[in-house]
Order: C-alpha cells, then sequence, then structure tokens
C-alpha cells in the first residue's frame, strides 16, 4: 500500500524533475561540467527512498493496527483489550519483517523507474507529462510483480524454516 | 600573460576546433548534412541561421553531448568521439558553455551554481571556492543574490 502511494506521489515527482531538467538543458550542463548526471541525482534518490519507504511501511503498519482497533471498537463493539489479544495472536513477527523487507525493494524500484523516465524524456514539455504517467505506471506494476515474486520467496522460506 | 598564451596557442599547429564531413540529428533523422570547418585559435565564430535550423544540434554536437552521425569533430586536434569517459572529462574542463535557457539547477541557490564544478571535479579548499565564487559573482554584479535561487 506504502510503496504505491510512494510510486504515485515520488516516482512521478522524480520523473517530472528529472525530464523537466532534460528540457532545460540541465542535464547537457552537469555532463558538460564533468558531473555524471546519473550519479549526481539517481543516487542521493535512492538513498532518500531506502530510508523513507522502509519508515513509511512500519508507520503504514501501526496505523493499520489502530485504523483496525478504532472500527472494530466503534462499529462492532469488540473491547480494545479483546482486539489487541485477536492482532497479537494472529499477526506475527514475521508477517512484519516480510512488508518490511519488501519495502526496500519497492524503495529502490519507484526510485529507479523515476529516473529512468525522467532520462528518457523527449524534447519537448508534452513528454514531460508523457514520462510522469510512464513512471506510475511502470511504477506500480513492478511494486505488484515484486510483491507476488517475494510473496512466493518468503512462502518457500517459511517453509524451509518451519 | 596574454602574450604568454598566444605563444603558446600558436606553438600548437591544430586549430581550436576542426570539423570534417560532419553530419548530425538525432536518432535516424539528420538535420545538418556533410560539414567542413575550421576555427583557429584565438578567433571568435557565429553559428547563424533561423529558429530551428540546427545551431543547437550543431553546438551539443561539437561539445561532444551526442555521437556525429557521420564524420570527425576535433578539439585542439582530439577527436571527442573516439575519447574515453576519463579524456572527455579533460576536455569539458576546457570548455564553457551558455545554455540558450540558462541551465541553471532550480534547486541550488546562484552561489551553489557557480561553485558546482569546482566542488565536483577539483580539489580545492572550501574557502578558496568560496572566494573563487564571489570574485566571478562581483564581477557580473549577481554577488548581492549569491544566496538567491534562479
Ligand atoms: N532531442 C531532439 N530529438 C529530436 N529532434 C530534435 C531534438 N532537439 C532538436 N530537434 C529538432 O532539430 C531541429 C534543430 O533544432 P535546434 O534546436 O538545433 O535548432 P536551433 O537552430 O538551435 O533553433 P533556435 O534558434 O530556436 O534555438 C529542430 O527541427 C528540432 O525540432
Ligand atoms: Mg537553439
Amino acid at each position: 500500500m506504502v510503496a504505491i502511494v510512494a510510486a504515485g506521489r515520488c516516482g512521478s515527482a522524480f520523473a517530472a524533475e528529472i525530464g523537466t531538467m532534460k528540457i532545460a538543458e540541465e542535464l547537457d550542463a552537469l555532463t558538460t561540467m564533468g558531473i555524471n548526471p546519473v550519479r549526481f541525482l539517481v543516487v542521493p534518490k535512492v538513498i532518500a527512498m531506502l530510508a523513507a519507504v522502509p519508515a513509511l511501511t512500519v508507520m503504514g503498519d501501526v496505523l493499520g493496527i489502530v485504523g483496525g482497533l478504532i472500527v472494530s471498537n466503534l462499529e462492532l463493539a469488540m473491547p480494545v483489550s479483546q482486539y489487541m489479544q485477536i492482532t497479537q495472536d494472529e499477526v506475527s513477527l514475521k508477517y512484519f519483517f516480510e512488508g518490511f523487507s519488501k519495502s526496500f525493494f519497492f524503495a529502490a524500484e519507484i526510485a529507479v523507474v523515476g529516473a529512468w523516465c525522467g532520462f528518457n524524456t523527449g524534447s519537448d514539455s508534452v513528454a514531460v507529462g508523457r514520462s510522469t504517467t510512464k513512471a506510475v505506471v511502470i511504477g506500480i506494476l513492478l511494486i505488484i510483480f515484486t510483491d507476488a515474486v517475494m510473496a512466493k520467496i518468503f512462502a518457500v522460506l517459511y517453509g524451509i524454516l518451519g | 600573460m596574454a602574450d604568454h598564451s598566444l605563444t603558446d596557442q600558436a606553438k600548437k599547429k591544430d586549430p581550436a576546433v576542426e570539423v570534417q564531413n560532419l553530419t548530425v540529428g538525432y536518432e535516424h533523422q539528420s538535420i545538418l548534412e556533410h560539414l567542413n570547418f575550421k576555427i583557429p585559435c584565438r578567433q571568435i565564430a557565429a553559428v547563424v541561421g533561423g529558429s530551428g535550423c540546427g545551431k543547437s544540434t550543431l553546438l551539443k554536437h561539437l561539445v561532444g553531448l551526442y555521437e556525429p552521425m557521420e564524420g570527425k569533430i576535433l578539439i585542439d586536434g582530439e577527436n571527442f568521439s573516439q575519447a574515453s569517459e576519463k579524456e572527455k572529462q579533460r576536455i569539458w574542463r576546457k570548455i564553457g558553455i551558455a545554455y540558450q535557457g540558462g541551465a541553471l539547477l532550480r534547486s541550488l541557490t546562484v552561489y551553489e551554481n557557480t561553485a558546482l564544478p569546482l566542488e565536483e571535479c577539483r580539489r580545492i579548499p572550501e574557502n578558496e571556492i568560496h572566494d573563487r565564487v564571489m570574485q566571478q559573482l562581483a564581477l557580473v554584479q549577481l554577488d548581492s543574490f549569491a544566496s538567491y535561487y534562479p
């Protein structure tokens, strides 16, 4: 969930930023200053996403549990203690770590796809719009795909570990 | 100083820029074909033409941003398209470019924009960078705008 929101928000922003820079010849300027635009622009974004997305994922996990608590308490009149008990029984730490470790892959994907779409922007301003859309679409598809692959990997891992 | 560099340059036979049978363009579409010219050292040259005729295209190829479709570009006798990444970096340090739209990084201040190439590709102490940047900005009366964004 968090990764898809991040792909919509950050992936598109990265593509738009780098795409606009390309149109404004800023990427050419960096290159001729002897600065590699890929290193200069992409590396900080990947690092930022690797820090932000896992942190947001933890926050999302906590908020999800709190949200569930509010709904079950108000709508289903379930006592808080019972909800906490069920949550503790059902949500084991391994699910938390599964989501947490996946978030690193999602983060890197969002940053790389966003930047890649930005660098491949055409030469007119319409192209910036196109590459932001592309960044979101490819980003979300890749997240869903990675999620499926990782779910399989984790299932196998759980099988091995018992 | 000026005399010194004149004799230095005069010793070299190579023109500053030489173009041989150059065809430039994007992807499969050529924009300018079979150009030949030489620009000697210390000579000012201008490329003129109507809008969209390929002036920027030619210049971007001359500074090695794009690979020519055909022909050769020699900067001080060195072929840009055969240069390794490292050699390209060295040639780029000899070239100054003012882009059509300014091409300043909007996330950096005027000061940071000016300091960027000094910080990134040379080992210069910070206080010297500061002095040189402020000196250059003062030259164009932008020193009081150093902390502004472009
Ligand atoms: N990145 C690109 N990909 C494909 N075609 C391009 C690209 N950049 C420019 N062109 C096309 O190449 C032609 C020449 O463009 P160029 O920018 O070199 O013109 P110019 O002479 O600099 O014009 P102006 O005076 O408006 O700056 C134009 O028809 C333009 O549409
Ligand atoms: Mg132009």
